[in-house]
């Protein structure tokens, strides 16, 4: 299964919204103070802002995604997905692969899935986790492209051997 | 009696494991040969990627000899084009050199995670002509880099710590295997060419409790000496000698380390060490360790804590191990 591609207008006018909604929780959590890591709820991730700093981003919801699915702001999805039976989404970041992994890793576990395998290599990495009442999935990262214009991406996908 | 040998319950594995074990059963056990052992200490460090030994692009060969067509990561076996193994690890575990060798190369400048095209490592040349080397370390000043150009080690020993510089997407040791063919290092496999100790490979020092003469609490009359000894089992990859140095393999006082005993015999080493290995025990063999324990302070209950220790190498993992301390009453007079 795949996610869906989003309507360009849908996209937009759902930013919108969700910027603002992204705005209000934001001036709620600087008059709050650093309660837990800020979670913005913008439901467009190709919209984000890369920034080291910033909260992850939330996956819009689609076909085999699991609720909540925490992405690292600038994850830029890539549609139309590559035939391969089993992979749910895709996405391309110019962070590298270290900070991708390092935010996963944290990630994952506060969005409420348990951690199976977290397995890094030297360009590529595999994390297993299992979203609550659901089944294990699987993010492969690698590298894409080389030199100055390489970028990571992240994969979802159902486990594989 | 109390329990003076508490074994810990074995910390779980990554699936990499049992695809190894799958591979012994296929294949055998490789006859033990104390030439190379893992490169660290952890026994919960497993291996996740091994090398692919098919250098097209898309084609992926593993250690075990299974063909992948694709370029996707295989966890617990090999990604495509990896030239080492990777063993995850947290930052700063220590690194050990899996054979003795001279420190050939070191680099230490760049930081600890520090991402880019080149990392920190240690390479040490063997006398067989191969090279290892061990990559993604901390950084120099960090602790990263524990040895010098030029030096020679011994297998088991130090050589680094872990991190993640260059081209790393989290922390883990790159252990690569180099052969000098014409005075270029061309990668190998070590675990498709089994040069391991055994298959798979062993860390450098594990031990296993096996017993003692007297399990129950030693009785010694003040004054007077009593022998005991214990024995272990050699689980690790590396042989235990009495009288190599630096590596020698002793029972010297733990918790805190290396203090001075109340119960240090005539025949004690010093203060702390109460004994060498009696014999040469190579891996999978029993050492025995055989000490005094003189009844120096007054009557009372006491206990002396043991740790094996390959000296000038590194201490065993007392964790692993499971601890081992030795009872002692003292009494004035023969009960």
């Amino acid at each position: 299964m795949r996610a869906q591609p989003i309507d360009g207008r849908e996209r937009n006018a759902r930013s919108w919204v969700l910027a603002e909604i992204g705005c209000v929780a934001l001036a709620l959590a600087a008059c709050l103070g650093p309660i837990g890591t800020p979670t913005n709820t913008v439901g467009d991730a190709t919209t984000a802002v890369p920034s080291p700093t910033a909260g992850p981003t939330t996956a819009p919801p689609g076909p085999g995604l699991p609720a909540g699915f925490p992405l690292m702001p600038g994850m830029r999805a890539d549609e139309p997905l590559p035939e391969d039976e089993g992979l749910i989404g895709r996405w391309t970041t110019p962070a590298n692969g270290a900070e991708v992994f390092d935010f996963l890793k944290t990630a994952l576990p506060r969005a409420g899935y348990r951690i199976d395998l977290l397995g890094p290599g030297d360009t590529v990495a595999v994390i297993r986790f299992t979203p609550p009442g659901g089944q294990r999935l699987q993010i492969d990262l690698g590298q894409a492209g080389s030199g100055a214009g390489a970028s990571t991406f992240m994969e979802l996908r159902l486990p594989r051997d | 009696m109390s329990a003076r040998y508490l074994r810990l319950v074995l910390q779980p594995v990554l699936p990499a494991a049992v695809a190894m074990g799958c591979a012994l059963l296929l294949t055998g056990p490789a006859r033990a040969t104390d030439d190379y052992t893992l490169p660290f200490y952890d026994p919960a460090v497993s291996l996740l990627y091994g090398v692919d030994r098919d250098s097209r692009i898309g084609v992926q060969l593993d250690y075990t000899g299974r063909t992948w067509w694709d370029s996707s990561n295989h966890p617990g076996r090999v990604y495509d084009n990896h030239t080492g193994i990777d063993y995850p690890m947290p930052l700063h575990s220590p690194v050990a050199a899996a054979k003795d060798g001279v420190v050939a190369a070191t680099e230490g400048g760049f930081g600890t995670q520090q991402f880019g095209q080149f990392g920190n490592f240690v390479r040490v040349r063997h006398s067989d002509g191969r090279h290892t080397l061990y990559y993604h370390l901390a950084s120099r000043a960090d602790g990263g880099i524990a040895v010098a150009f030029d030096d020679e080690v011994l297998a088991g020993q130090k050589v680094g710590e872990s991190g993640c510089s260059g081209l790393c997407y989290g922390a883990h040791l790159h252990f690569e295997v180099l052969v000098d063919v014409g005075g270029d290092l061309v990668t190998s496999d070590p675990m498709y060419r089994r040069l391991w100790t055994t298959w798979p490979g062993r860390i450098p020092f594990r031990a296993a409790y096996v017993g003692e003469n007297d399990a129950g609490t030693v009785t010694v009359r003040r004054g007077y000496t009593v022998f005991h000894w214990v024995e272990f089992k050699n689980i690790g990859g590396r042989t235990w000698r009495p009288n190599v140095w630096p590596g020698r393999v002793v029972l010297g006082t733990w918790d805190p380390v290396g203090h001075d005993s109340m119960f240090a015999a005539a025949d004690w080493m010093n203060t702390w060490i109460a004994t060498k290995v009696d014999e040469v025990t190579p891996p999978d063999d029993v050492g025995r360790f055989t000490f005094g324990i003189r009844g120096a302070p007054g009557p009372g209950v006491y206990r002396e804590d043991f740790n094996l220790d390959a000296q000038g190498v590194r201490w065993f993992d007392h964790d692993d191990l499971g601890g081992f301390y030795v009872p002692i009453k003292v009494i004035q007079q023969l009960e």
